[in-house]
């Protein structure tokens, strides 16, 4: 095949894509000749219900996407259905997510409306991931950018104890800090905000990309806290905050599944992960978590 | 002669409390042709270069018996399994066996493994590369392959002239609006970190991935893209180099030669391909006979020979001497 013929057909399958941002592909075209051989992304879609590639992860991110927009808003969406599942091939993928969603802040409100989320994870088999689009398909994009298939940055956060490696699990001691820390012994009170179970699972479910609904239908959270940098914050402050540290005690996960970590296993053992939320003005959301408390699995020398 | 490694009996007790990570080199082995010979050369390299680890045999169920047992006498742990196939397709690929090579995605699931260094059974080991266990963890590392060769012509880079290896030869045209294509790595030779979670995760992604001409290869440089990181080419010499790129390849230095060019395979040479009557190759043809003919290196052991690992002293002693770090600056595709 000649090289301008080569370069065409690759340049004009990424133009389609592009025209979507990635989301509505199903109808760019893929010259036989040049089929496998130019993997973009792979569509999937959901409306035929054929098994997603990743049994719980894509209603997750797609969850993720309306907190995201609801953080932005002031929205009150939640999750109805997929529609739309685009992702790359990489082991660290993007994923193209439509869906629909109900806005239950809104009183009378029945029909769903659709949304567009974009997630862009950063790490395998770990929790580092940005939320670089979730919108509605009705709103209007002010700000136009160049369609690059994979993004590799994350908001930045203007704290510095929002910045590098998540810390250690905090002791019992430092947890008194009310100034820091504002830990939620209410039940109803963690349980009012979904999007808390939201994170845990996402960290499971990034270490472990196989978990099923069943697992995660078990678990069972005895105690969550939130660390800020806003001083004396009200629990409604701390929970709407940009930056922000959620630490989950939890149990009935019998068996974790994080690479290369070995854990102790039962469905009584108290477990605790840790997640950040940063957001910043770009509107991006990044999350990182990890589930803490396994051990290496093979010890290495000093 | 070498002068004998003085360990500290102190150290020695204090450490050989600790459990030594579960590292081992892999290759695959399908059909009863006449791979197993190269097979047994990679064994016998890695014992002439007294590697502390084992090679494990990752093999599909075609492989007969006699070829089984004459990698366990040299001291190979066999290890069967099943064939992996990709999707239906009617992609070809640049060569007809390659599809056979998706198999070799079940060596993540040898999870008793902590970390292995993949080797195909055409490749030979000419100087120690443990250390390259100790590459940091989390990555994928291989050595970057050249564009130049036939089996290239599909690609766009070939197309143009443009290869990795020598990125300012031929440069990726302004007009082009679009970038170079990502580092691409030849998959004959990898470090990597064996684990059911990848492992599932790369059956379940080449359900989605269409084939694509050089097979397990392509897909593997898709899967791992994000985490991929090269390493020097001495790591794993394609031959083609020798012809392609001649001012990047110190000869002496080499490490790890692949005999993946066309006829250079020592147990078929004829010298009759294209380039096979340079007399670098027949050097390094000449090289892998010496290995392989050697009755020296030939596996001696005391206990039962189908024990699921080979103890040696040097793998004793790899449990108490760690081996020295060595910096790998990335070679620059721009």
């Amino acid at each position: 095949m000649a090289t301008d013929d080569f370069f065409s057909l690759q340049r004009e399958y990424w133009r389609q894509v592009a025209e979507s941002d990635g989301f509505d592909i199903e109808s760019v075209q893929i010259p036989p000749s040049m089929y496998g051989r130019i993997n973009g992304l792979i569509p999937h879609n959901c409306e035929i219900n054929t098994p997603l590639p990743y049994r719980v992860l894509g209603k997750h991110y797609a969850k993720l996407g309306l907190h995201r927009y609801n953080m932005l808003k002031g929205t009150k969406f939640e999750f109805g259905r997929l529609m739309k599942f685009n992702m790359l091939q990489n082991c660290v993928a993007s994923f193209y997510i439509t869906l629909e969603a109900y806005d239950y802040g809104v009183p009378g409100t029945s029909h769903p409306q659709t949304f567009q989320v974009r997630i862009d994870e950063k790490i395998f088999g770990s929790l580092d991931l940005t939320v670089s689009i979730a919108r509605r398909t009705t709103d209007e994009v002010t700000t136009k950018k160049p369609f690059i298939h994979h993004y590799h940055g994350g908001a930045v956060a203007d704290n510095i104890i929002f910045k590098g490696e998540l810390p250690d699990w905090p002791s019992d001691d430092v947890l008194k800090d009310r100034e820091r820390f504002y830990v939620i012994m209410n039940e109803s009170e963690w349980r009012a905000t979904a999007w808390i179970s939201l994170y845990l699972e996402l960290v499971l479910c990034a270490h472990d990309k196989f978990i099923t609904n069943t697992d995660l239908s078990r678990l069972s959270i005895e105690k969550v806290a939130i660390e800020t940098s806003i001083g004396d914050a009200l629990l409604y402050e701390r929970l709407e905050a940009k930056s922000a540290n959620v630490y989950i005690w939890f149990k009935r996960l019998e068996k974790p599944r994080v690479p290369q970590q070995v854990f102790v296993t039962g469905m009584d053992v108290e477990r605790k992960a840790i997640i950040r939320r940063v957001m910043d003005s770009t509107g991006y959301l990044t999350l990182v978590g990890k589930l803490c408390g396994g051990v290496t699995k093979v010890r290495q020398f000093n | 002669m070498a002068p004998e490694i003085s360990v500290n009996p102190m150290y020695l007790s204090e450490k050989a409390h600790q459990a030594p990570p579960r590292r081992a080199y892999v290759t695959f082995l399908a059909g009863n042709g006449d791979y197993v010979k190269g097979v047994v050369g990679l064994a016998k390299g890695l014992r002439k270069v007294k590697s502390a680890y084992p090679l494990v045999v990752a093999m599909l169920p075609d492989v007969p018996e006699e070829h089984r047992e004459i990698l366990r006498s040299q001291g190979c742990v066999v290890r069967e399994i099943e064939p992996v196939y990709p999707p239906d397709n009617q992609v070809e690929f640049a060569m007809a066996y390659y599809v056979l090579n998706y198999s070799k995605l079940r060596i993540w699931n040898f999870e008793e493994y902590s970390k292995m260094i993949y080797l195909d059974a055409d490749i030979q080991v000419f100087d120690n590369i443990d250390h390259l266990f100790d590459l940091s963890d989390a990555y994928f590392y291989a050595v970057m392959d050249c564009f130049c060769e036939k089996t290239w012509s599909h690609s766009l880079q070939y197309s143009i002239g443009y290869c990795q290896q020598c990125p300012e030869k031929v440069t990726w045209p302004e007009d082009m609006e679009s970038p170079p294509p990502p580092l691409y790595f030849n998959a004959g030779m990898f470090v990597f970190e064996p684990s059911p979670l990848t492992y599932e995760s790369l059956l379940q992604t080449l359900e989605i991935t269409p084939p694509s001409p050089f097979a397990e290869q392509d897909f593997l440089n898709m899967f791992f893209e994000k985490v991929y990181k090269p390493i020097p080419l001495v790591y794993n010499l394609v031959l083609a180099m020798l012809w392609r790129h001649p001012e990047n390849v110190e000869l002496e230095k080499v490490k790890v030669v692949h005999y993946c060019a066309a006829g250079s395979k020592p147990w078929r040479y004829t010298g009759e391909e294209a380039n096979m009557d340079r007399e670098d190759i027949k050097m390094l043809v000449d090289k892998w006979w010496d290995v392989y003919n050697d009755e020296s290196l030939d596996f001696k052991s005391k206990i039962p020979a189908d024990a699921e690992e080979t103890v040696t002293k040097s793998s004793i002693l790899a449990s108490v001497l760690e081996p020295e770090m060595t910096y790998f600056p990335a070679p620059s595709a721009a």
